[in-house]
């Protein structure tokens, strides 16, 4: 009873609801930082490849875009509608899992499936597969299955009360991103807390549905549609026309450019905010707080940084754009160049997260092994895996060191191939093209360089 | 793909290639020298490195927040604290009881590389890491 009047109260403001136990750190990261030499590494072959990729455009002719694709006829099972239906279904009853295992489950983070499959295996695991396999959520979406479910019972649509302003584009998503993260990185959430955050979101989504209509809630508004979308980009997988398609990685992100500026910012914040919980683990975040901001709450200090996180790296952004409209002399105006040219930092946003937050998914990933005999923290063994031990072992430091590395530059490559596939297409000329692509360049270098030197910062305790 | 492609990936590996075996140290050097790190027995290969912490109201007064052992290590942590708590090591996910006053000791093979967390478990207080760099 006491939880149903908590729900109840939480139902009003969105954000008001503190954890019921101070909750234990979840997921923690056992990363040790990247040594120096590494990366120096980092940085030389970074700027390297840039040069080289430069070269190879300047010695290539054309400026043929089309792309090889080949149909991948055996996994069109996947494009059936009935295998769709049995995702929506899936995906519902493991949503409403969660958030029923909050609710009654044993409010015990480490234990209780709604934490790690949220956390964990639906934001990262999720993440990187809709990398790979295209925009799955699009299929997954509980929220609009449940939506389509009740038009499908009414047999018509649903109405929608008011017609969505455009102009607001999609600043409701980045809104909902920036408390998404908030809550993420600072907010410390627990098993109840979550499920209650769950439920919210619910309701918002059901209300704004009924508030603009389906199509421009999840197109503009709704944070994981949008986030989603952008990152599904990269897929080396396409769908048209019912049937699946193979193509180059990064090449979707070639295929449109944004309108609005909310989605540039949309792009930084993906960014920024990765980079920002790298930073404030570091040695330099704990100076920084203790000899000067003391006084000020952490959590306050903290949203603070995180809110000027993206002010950062827009305004490298906006200062290098600026500078490649003077030495090209375009006529496009800096609002233009900087919207024609954001798609190309979705490839270093997404190995930033790579890079930072892989190995939670191999390491407290594990941990659904046990969860899955136990989801409710009640001391159950439903499979009798229940004291299955996560396997630290199995993400060496060394291994981590490499692969991280390695993340970030394959994002710088295919960052500063996209790049200049769009000059070449918006540049009236090769020449301008060409030139164009220095400040360009600068910016993914010091994009890439701030990535590196983040994950090679000393890590401290946070007292 | 052109030819030309093909000649820019394979000189994009081979610089590459060759740069990191430039930056790469030829032998990989040891983890910067930790506190109270004491001898080895000579009969070991293995160090043993043993440090000591001390808690007063929950806050770390004596001792590294930072300790660093290398791959293989046996590691033994000796804390006092001034109440009764329980120490908990990450990862390792080892535990001892803390009493008033009492040094307790906390004994590991340091097989896992990473950066382990320690904490006081019942006030979820970190206090530091325990590093440990592969060999």
């Amino acid at each position: 009873m006491r939880k149903l009047i908590a729900i109840l109260l939480g139902l009003s403001p969105f954000f008001v609801v503190p954890p019921p136990v101070s909750a234990h750190a979840f997921g923690k990261l056992y990363t040790l930082p990247v040594p120096f030499w590494l990366y120096l590494y980092g940085g030389a072959a970074a700027l390297i490849i840039s040069f080289l990729i430069i070269g190879y455009f300047v010695g290539q002719g054309d400026k043929d875009q089309s792309y090889p694709t080949k149909n991948l006829s055996f996994l069109n099972i996947f494009a059936k509608s009935w295998f769709f239906t049995f995702i929506r279904v899936l995906s519902v009853s493991l949503f409403s899992l969660a958030i029923v295992s909050g609710l009654i489950g044993k409010n015990y983070p480490t234990f209780n499936f709604n934490m790690t499959f949220f956390w964990i295996i639906f934001i990262l695991g999720f993440t990187y597969l809709t990398a790979l396999f295209g925009n799955i959520w699009y299929v997954v979406n509980p929220w609009k299955s449940i939506v389509e479910w009740i038009e499908s019972i009414r047999g018509k649509p649903i109405t929608s009360l008011t017609i969505y302003p455009k102009e607001l584009g999609y600043y409701p998503a980045l809104l909902i991103y920036f408390l998404f993260i908030w809550e993420e990185l600072i907010g410390k959430t627990s098993p109840f807390s979550l499920s209650i955050l769950l439920i919210q979101y619910s309701f918002i989504n059901f209300m704004s549905v009924w508030l603009v209509g389906k199509k421009s809630w999840f197109e503009y508004c709704e944070f994981f549609s949008v986030f989603f979308r952008l990152i599904s980009k990269i897929a080396p997988i396409e769908y048209r026309s019912g049937k699946l398609y193979l193509r180059p990685p990064f090449i979707g992100l070639l295929k449109e450019s944004p309108f609005h500026l909310s989605i540039l910012l949309f792009i930084l914040f993906m960014l920024s905010s990765t980079a920002f919980d790298g930073f404030r683990e570091t040695i330099h975040w704990y100076r920084i707080y203790w000899q000067n901001f003391s006084i000020v709450p952490q959590t306050l200090f903290q949203t603070l940084g995180l809110l000027l996180s993206p002010i950062v790296f827009l305004t490298i952004y906006l200062i290098l754009i600026f500078l490649a409209k003077k030495i090209t002399k375009s006529n496009l105006s800096v609002k233009d160049l900087s919207l024609q040219f954001a798609y190309s930092l979705i490839p270093i946003a997404l190995v930033y997260n790579l890079a930072h937050y892989y190995t939670l998914l191999l390491t407290q990933g594990q941990s659904m092994v046990s969860i899955i005999s136990d989801p409710f923290a009640f001391g159950w063994n439903l499979f009798g895996t229940r004291d299955y031990a996560p396997n630290l072992g199995v993400v060496n430091a060394n291994l981590i060191w490499h692969t991280q590395v390695a993340f970030i530059l394959i994002g710088h490559i295919a960052a500063v191939y996209l790049t200049h596939v769009i000059a070449l297409r918006i540049f009236p000329d090769r020449q301008k093209a060409i030139i164009s692509q220095f400040p360009m360049l600068v910016l993914m270098v010091a994009y890439t360089m701030i990535g590196l030197w983040i994950l090679s910062q000393p890590i401290t305790t946070s007292a | 793909m052109k030819l030309n492609s093909y000649v820019y990936i394979l000189l994009g590996i081979v610089l590459l290639g060759g740069l990191f075996l430039i930056f790469k140290p030829q032998t990989v050097s040891a983890p910067p020298n930790s506190q109270n790190t004491t001898a080895t027995s000579p009969d070991q290969e293995k160090s043993t490195k043993t440090f000591e912490l001390v808690i007063k109201n929950k806050k770390l007064v004596s001792g590294s927040s930072t300790l660093t052992a290398t791959e293989g290590d046996s590691v033994i942590i000796k804390i006092t604290s001034d109440i009764a708590e329980e120490f908990h090591l990450h990862g390792y996910d080892k535990s001892v009881e803390l009493e008033p006053g009492k040094q307790a000791e906390l004994a590991v093979t340091a097989n896992l590389t990473g950066r382990f967390p320690f904490e006081l478990e019942q006030s979820k207080t970190e206090i530091g890491a325990l590093e440990v760099h592969p060999k």
